[in-house]
């Protein structure tokens, strides 16, 4: 069994990505994905949760926090959230810090999102380290992922989800994963396209190879002493899927430690 | 063409250190190299634009400003010469300096000039030259940098030394920002070797490419021909193509200074 907990749609052809990603899946061996609107919200949090509701075997949706709205739609957004995840339409709220320009330690801005995350028993995730360069506005500034650490301590009943473990800032997230019970993380997104091809075509040797990228795992998993709160995660269609499923099922662990990884982890968390 | 994107000489004994840095440059097959103009020690862009003057093809001139205390006078200055072509950048020197790369409201007159004149702006990033105690780290750390780029996107940044030892956030900020380039300087006071070789390695990596990225030494923390050539060597050692050693070792400078 395999849950995929980092997917996104392509806002220019959802019907399209959406088709290539059941695809993808099936040929990957993928069971479950997480489905997440993008950062700019082309594709929302209802569509997402209408496309899981139409694929209930194959797709569980996660909202995401639009803090570009006007302040008089807050409460109406928050109202709505705290519904769908009730209802169990969304399994988590997803919040892009870096492209909204705000901290996560905003606690008067994020706080009432923390709060339904916490009562409904379900994480927020947050999108870390390095933002995809066409996205132009977004500051790295708010994308470190120490700064979770303390809101895990301000909501130690809150379970948040580092998403792509802080890349390149792993050290940094996996310090504070090992350190708060109620934080977990996603490694996806550390490439775009397939392990050992370059996609920019350049000629540069070896900079997508899988064991650069093993290394990267293993060092923060061996710092963490195993696989505890540790997610699969593909960040499809940005990183292939097939491939880091290739590339997760080769890492030098225990099976058990790697079932925990592919899905028994994120069984729990997302409820599913 | 190589370019060594980050040399240094001083007022004092001007025509001396020119020749050591001619007689390295000649022993390491560095065609061209930029001067960097500093405060402390002095080396002014009067200087700079001098030992230019005298070796035209051998050398372009980086101004600089100190934000905090400059004048109308220095701004129109800084225009003329820019005006002139005489400089090719303008460098500014955080941490050595109390302010920091995104302080907008400082940086805007600068930032607007570079854009007029098309010119690189470059940031002294990373750890400080120990003689001078009193430079802080907090202001030199390049992730304010990212700030700055996302504010002025069609301004071109430097982050010299690639916010060495933040080697990794200077990184991010580079491959996230179109606009943002970065050297590979002064990394070391002697001639560099594997360890250096790895960090750039690492870059190149994450990078996916090798476009943004110079080769410069920082010349004068170190004044030897062994010194320069260190660098070339690494870089003619790296597993990547010799596209992009090329890139690395003078067309990327080509490009961005216009030299």
């Amino acid at each position: 069994m395999i849950i995929d907990v980092h997917t996104h749609l392509r806002g220019s052809d959802v019907d399209g990505s959406l088709r290539e990603l059941l695809l993808a899946m099936e040929k990957s061996g993928v069971d479950k994905a997480g489905l997440i609107p993008s950062p700019s919200h082309k594709v929302s949090t209802v569509q997402v949760a209408e496309i899981a509701l139409a694929h209930p075997d194959k797709l569980f949706a996660i909202g995401a926090a639009n803090l570009s709205l006007p302040p008089e739609y807050m409460s109406e957004q928050l109202s709505l959230l705290e519904r769908m995840l009730e209802t169990r339409l969304i399994r988590g709220i997803k919040i892009f810090t870096g492209y909204d320009h705000v901290f996560p330690n905003d606690f008067e801005k994020l706080g009432p999102f923390y709060e339904i995350a916490r009562r409904t028993g379900f994480p927020v995730i947050f999108h870390t380290g390095d933002t995809i360069c066409y996205h132009k506005v977004a500051k790295l500034k708010y994308a470190q992922p120490l700064i979770i650490d303390d809101v895990a301590v301000e909501f130690p009943d809150l379970k948040i989800v580092i998403a792509h473990l802080g890349n390149p800032w792993i050290t940094d997230a996996m310090a504070v994963v090992q350190k708060n019970k109620n934080v977990y993380a996603d490694f996806s997104g550390w490439l775009y396209g397939t392990f050992g091809v370059s996609l920019t075509g350049s000629q540069v040797s070896d900079m997508t190879s899988s064991e650069h990228f093993t290394k990267k795992f293993m060092d923060a998993y061996i710092y963490h002493e195993g696989a505890e709160r540790i997610l699969f995660g593909t960040d499809s269609p940005v990183s292939d899927m097939a491939s880091y499923v290739n590339f997760t099922q080769r890492l030098p662990i225990p099976d058990e430690e790697k079932e925990k990884i592919f899905w028994k982890n994120a069984k729990e968390l997302f409820q599913l | 063409m190589i370019i060594d994107a980050h040399t240094h000489l001083s007022d004092k004994n001007t025509e001396e250190k020119t020749k050591q840095l001619l007689f390295a440059m000649d022993g390491a097959h560095v065609d061209k190299a930029a001067l960097i103009t500093t405060t402390d020690p002095d080396f002014s862009m009067e200087t700079a634009i001098k030992v230019k003057t005298k070796y035209p093809n051998r050398f372009f001139v980086i101004g600089h400003v100190s934000p905090l205390s400059a004048t109308q006078n220095d701004r129109d200055y800084l225009e003329k010469k820019l005006k002139l072509k005489q400089i090719k950048g303008i460098k500014f020197y955080p941490g050595y300096e109390y302010f920091y790369p995104n302080d907008k409201t400082l940086l805007s007159p600068y930032m607007r000039l570079a854009k007029k004149y098309d010119i690189p702006i470059i940031f002294h990033t990373g750890d400080t030259w120990s003689v001078n105690k009193k430079a802080r780290l907090k202001y030199a750390h390049p992730l304010a940098i990212d700030d700055l780029a996302v504010d002025f996107p069609n301004n071109k940044i430097v982050i010299a030394h690639m916010g060495n030892p933040w080697i990794m956030d200077a990184t991010m900020i580079i491959f996230k920002n179109k606009n943002v380039y970065g050297d590979i300087s002064g990394w070391s006071y002697e001639p560099v070797d594997q360890s250096e070789e790895k960090k750039l390695m690492g870059i190149i990596r994450y990078l996916g490419k090798a476009d943004k990225i110079m080769f410069g030494t920082d010349f004068g923390i170190n004044t030897t021909p062994e010194f320069v050539k260190s660098h070339i060597d690494m870089i003619e050692n790296l597993p990547i193509s010799s596209s992009e050693k090329k890139k690395i070792l003078g067309e990327n400078a080509k490009k961005l200074f216009k030299v």
